[in-house]
């Protein structure tokens, strides 16, 4: 089995007044290529650190991340945001898209980071849009568009640079249990069907159900792993 | 990030914030214009000196005067002259023009009298005080005459003909300078008067066989043939033949037998003429030309000297004008400051995202950097244009009232192009530098708690 994230000995503090909260506490990880992996837990638990520091947003003060190719810890600014534009998509909660640009410009922005021609990231941008379901939204602004749709170009941002693997934090926290079920089925078919990684963070039962496996975090420290 | 996006992205976010952005921009483009106009009245009043002096062709003369350390106007009046001797001890002759002449550099020389006979003028009926100096130009072609109305004086129908200045016409009550052509002054002698012109004393009676007979005012009749563009002081110009005949005295005298005997006396061979005008070859060669003279014994003065000191001037005024419009420009760079900490903390979680997508902290600093700058380069951009409209808008209002002073000079206030480039660029400048404080807040961000902001 190859893996596409290792983690070893990662640890993460943070400072809060006077108090110091491990949000990762010597954590040792594989997650294997190609897998649908749920991160469950309690709020404050350290999922979303967790996530982070394999997404390269934040960095471990000890311990070292792999994903892919790219060993993280020695990354400079540069290349660590390289690594987050090529390698990684982020889907978030509250789906972040720039209210002053359209849903094909909100996909097109990695390609813009990347360098790509505007000509071509237009195509790409309208191709993916296609892909799921907003062929007729791309001109649209974020506010004409309803929650699930406002997700949707969310995944299109995410999947655009063909990424190896999708960080999605709470994807369907913010929409009604059915959007939520239209909008996990989308970023597992597509995932799936690019043949990428998709970590997904999740309160939600059903979602770690239809996960491959289950990392459940408690406290900084992964106390379990489920293989689906 | 290619390089052209990130000028379209900082154009979409600076179009995002209209109001805040047009604000920022009014407030470089206030330092921006105030700086262009007052740096530009400083230019323009700079080059419309220079022009003046290169339009007369006073640029390329050298006044050579008895007295040393005279200013170059002063000169032209006949300030330098001896007055009633050589007293200074340097006689202004022909061999003294012959010299001068002779010195390398010097196209022509011509002479200058300044007859100081003339106690008030009667114009129009009304007598006015002599106020100005009385100068005649021996004619060359060497020496032009710029002329607002009518002819410089000519020299075959004198004496009687005078030119003079448009500020003697306008203090002789003439409103347009063309108004005064062709009018007949009386002009009234003093009282020792004896020239050529004035009557002859009437024969003794016997009395007072011995004693001088004394002079009486004389009158003379002097047709104005045109004005010159000399707005700044009062100047009649004689006719060269004229002024010779003015500046030759007659002595009367009466013999035992009470007859009046007259004899003929010129003022030019004791003091020599007034002036010479050495006209050099090249504006370039005048200082070395004026050196050269000197060494000949009489002083100099050269309009270089008074438009540098006048340039000198310019430029104080020019720097406290500028520092006035620097404390502008300071100001505006504080607006700009402003403008974009403003920005970047309603921003942050825009450049969260960014961060998040692949935009490096280079990336971001570039960003908002630019979008500084164009805040500076747009209100250096219109104010710089306000301040061509301006000059464009002023002109004809300056044009008008140069020429009711009798100044041939036209359109004097423009823009010089390099202060144009020159404003703009420095407004980007400011942009930039003010934009660099906040830019790199944004670029040190973290993208996690930027992703996290409310």
């Amino acid at each position: 089995m190859d893996t596409i994230v290792e983690m070893r000995g990662v640890s993460k503090t943070y400072r809060v007044g006077d108090e110091t909260i491990h949000a990762l506490d010597r954590v040792d990880l594989a997650i294997a290529s190609r897998s649908v992996v749920a991160v469950t837990g309690p709020s404050g638990s350290g999922k979303s650190t967790l996530a982070n520091v394999i997404g390269g947003l934040d960095r471990p003060d000890a311990g070292s991340v792999r994903v892919g190719p790219h060993v993280l810890e020695q990354t400079s600014d540069r290349q660590l945001s390289s690594f987050r534009n090529t390698a990684i998509g982020f889907v978030f909660q509250s789906f972040n898209l720039q209210p002053h640009l359209t849903a094909a410009e909100n996909v097109a922005m990695p390609l813009a980071f990347a360098g790509v021609k505007r000509s071509k990231r237009r195509a790409r941008a309208e191709a993916v849009l296609a892909d799921v379901g907003l062929a007729d939204r791309s001109g649209h602004l974020p506010t004409q568009l309803s929650g699930g749709q406002r997700q949707r170009v969310a995944i299109a941002r995410a999947l655009v640079n063909q990424p190896q693997l999708i960080i999605a934090d709470e994807p369907t926290g913010n929409l009604d249990s059915q959007r939520g079920a239209e909008i996990l089925d989308l970023l597992i078919a597509s995932v799936r069907e690019r043949g990428a990684t998709l970590l997904i963070i999740t309160h939600d039962a059903d979602v770690a159900r239809r996960a491959d496996g289950v990392l459940h975090v408690r406290d900084g420290a992964i106390t379990r792993e489920v293989q689906g | 990030m290619k390089l052209g996006d990130v000028f379209r992205t900082a154009f979409t976010n600076l179009r995002r914030q209209k109001l805040r952005t047009l604000l920022t921009v009014f407030a470089v483009f206030i330092g921006a214009l105030s700086v262009t106009v007052m740096l530009t009245l400083v230019t323009s009043a700079q080059n419309f000196a220079t022009a003046q002096s290169t339009s007369s062709g006073q640029d390329l003369q050298v006044v050579v005067t008895a007295q040393a350390d005279i200013r170059f106007r002063d000169a032209l009046g006949g300030n330098g002259a001896n007055q009633g001797d050589s007293s200074s001890g340097v006689i202004l002759d022909d061999a003294m023009v012959t010299k001068v002449s002779q010195v390398p550099g010097v196209r022509a020389v011509a002479r200058m009298l300044f007859p100081q006979v003339f106690d008030h003028v009667t114009v129009n009926g009304q007598d006015r005080r002599l106020e100005g100096a009385v100068a005649a130009y021996e004619p060359s072609d060497a020496v032009p005459h710029v002329m607002v109305a009518g002819k410089w004086v000519d020299d075959q129908n004198a004496p009687g003909t005078i030119a003079i200045s448009a500020s003697q016409a306008r203090s002789w009550g003439f409103s347009k300078p063309a108004d005064a052509v062709g009018q007949t002054v009386q002009m009234v002698t003093r009282e020792w008067y004896q020239g050529l012109g004035s009557p002859e004393p009437p024969q003794g009676n016997g009395n007072d066989p011995g004693q001088k007979p004394q002079g009486q005012p004389t009158t003379f009749s002097a047709k104005i043939t045109g004005v010159t563009d000399q707005s700044d002081d009062n100047f009649i110009y004689p006719s060269w033949k004229w002024a010779n005949d003015l500046s030759t005295q007659r002595e009367f005298s009466r013999g035992p037998n009470n007859q009046t005997t007259t004899s003929i006396v010129s003022t030019i061979p004791a003091q020599g003429y007034g002036a010479l005008l050495a006209v050099a070859e090249r504006a370039d060669d005048v200082p070395r030309v004026a050196k050269a003279i000197r060494a000949l014994g009489p002083g100099t003065a050269i309009a270089q000297d008074e438009i540098d000191k006048q340039k000198r001037a310019f430029q104080i005024i020019g720097f406290v004008l500028g520092g006035i419009g620097a404390i502008a420009l300071l100001v505006a760079a504080i607006g700009v400051i402003n403008t974009m900490v403003m920005s970047i903390l309603e921003r942050t979680r825009e450049i969260g995202v960014m961060r998040a997508v692949g935009a490096s902290r280079g990336v971001v600093r570039r960003l908002f950097t630019l979008e500084a700058a164009l805040l500076g380069f747009f209100g250096g951009v219109v104010g710089v244009a306000v301040a061509y409209g301006i000059s464009a808008g002023a002109n004809p209002i300056v044009n008008d009232q140069l020429s009711k002073n009798g100044l041939t000079s036209r359109n004097i206030i423009s823009v010089p192009p390099w202060l144009g480039v020159a404003v703009i660029v420095i407004t980007t400048l400011i942009g930039v530098l003010a934009g660099l404080y906040p830019a790199a807040r944004a670029a040190r961000m973290d993208p996690v708690a930027a992703l996290r902001a409310e």
